[in-house]
């Protein structure tokens, strides 16, 4: 059990993630400790290992395969990746401004919907009676512009 | 494939291996490829195949399916590149897939099973062909004895040279589990090289 703790330490210490007082006490304990301290060799020998590493070369026949791919990919139709960032494209209104402006629209509905969807006058019984009264030309006109 | 939001932390990440080869930036070249632009995928396949295609042979051990992980690695890439809202985290999307396709063609090779505590090796008993002598081929046949869970993090740890959280966001696991993976992948590493190196 102690051996796992100072492993993990070995750990962190590799990952550079050791204070001062756990470095001194790992230490001292590897150097007591073959095993630990194999642990501690080994994996710095692969850390090695691996910061020699070179990226690898991609073979030609890899190159061409992704772009005989890619061409036929790009050969399907673009709607789809010209409409998409619209899709995705996201619309920031602040929640107290869309609040505000659905307040607005709600009162102006109700200050104007008497205005837009008032009945037209009817005329009273006195007035149809004097109409009928007037004199068929003045009837017309009145007609007109009624 | 869609991106959570601890990608984040990736964001402004330097690539160690890449120099860049023109001067657009990736979020430039990604947002060119969501156009549709045909140069834009050459120049992010440029920039990034040699990269992506050590990581999946690293990952693999397998020349074969590190080339078929790369080549639909990319071609993903170009299909969904409309789903990455956010363009600054495209190399970490980029690994991701890797990593996926990865395990998507190991897993139609072979059934790998499910991974537990105590496997760490690939096969039951994994012998190093005794013959080898330089040391860099020993430790590079011990690391492909892993298992791909922990070649993985080895790999990501030590040449990519990610952070623990950076690996849990590539691996989907948590960081806890990453470092106990990296532990359990040193200490069996050590206990197999013991022999070759005394």
């Amino acid at each position: 059990m102690i051996h796992e703790r100072f492993q993990e330490l070995v750990n962190l210490y590799i990952d550079e993630g050791l204070d001062d007082a756990q470095s001194v006490e790992l230490f001292a304990h590897l150097s007591t400790c073959d095993n630990c301290r194999n642990i501690m060799r080994s994996s710095l020998r692969v850390r090695t290992y691996f910061q020699q590493e070179e990226l690898e070369e991609v073979p030609a026949s890899l190159d061409a395969r992704v772009y005989k791919s890619a061409r036929m990919n790009t050969a399907a139709p673009v709607r789809r990746n010209l409409l998409a960032p619209l899709w995705y494209t996201r619309i920031l209104i602040p929640l107290p401004a869309a609040a505000s402006i659905a307040i607005l629209i709600l009162i102006g509905s109700l200050l104007f919907s008497p205005l837009l969807f008032e009945k037209p006058k009817q005329l009273s019984d006195n007035e149809i009676e004097m109409f009928s009264k007037m004199p068929p030309e003045f009837q017309q006109q009145m007609q007109f512009f009624r | 494939m869609t991106l959570k939001g601890s990608y984040s932390i990736f964001r402004n990440n330097t690539c160690n291996h890449e120099n860049s080869l023109n001067a657009q930036s990736d979020e430039q070249l990604v947002n060119d490829l969501k156009l549709g632009l045909e140069d834009a995928f050459a120049s992010l396949y440029e920039r990034y195949k040699r990269s992506i295609y050590s990581f999946c042979l690293k990952l693999s051990a397998d020349r074969f399916l590190a080339e078929d992980a790369t080549h639909d690695t990319f071609i993903k890439m170009q299909q969904n590149i409309h789903t990455l809202n956010d363009v600054s985290v495209f190399r970490s999307w980029l690994y991701t897939i890797a990593r996926n396709q990865v395990y998507k063609l190991l897993h139609k090779q072979k059934s790998n099973g499910r991974l537990t505590d105590e496997l760490v090796w690939s096969d039951d008993n994994p012998d190093i062909a005794l013959e080898v002598s330089e040391e860099r081929e020993i430790i590079t046949q011990c690391i492909n004895a892993l298992k791909p869970e922990y070649r993985e993090v080895l790999t990501l740890r030590e040449f990519e040279q990610l952070s623990y959280m950076q690996i849990a966001v590539i691996t989907g696991d948590s960081e806890s589990s990453v470092k106990s993976r990296l532990f359990k992948a040193r200490r069996a590493l050590a206990e197999k090289l013991e022999p070759y190196f005394r």
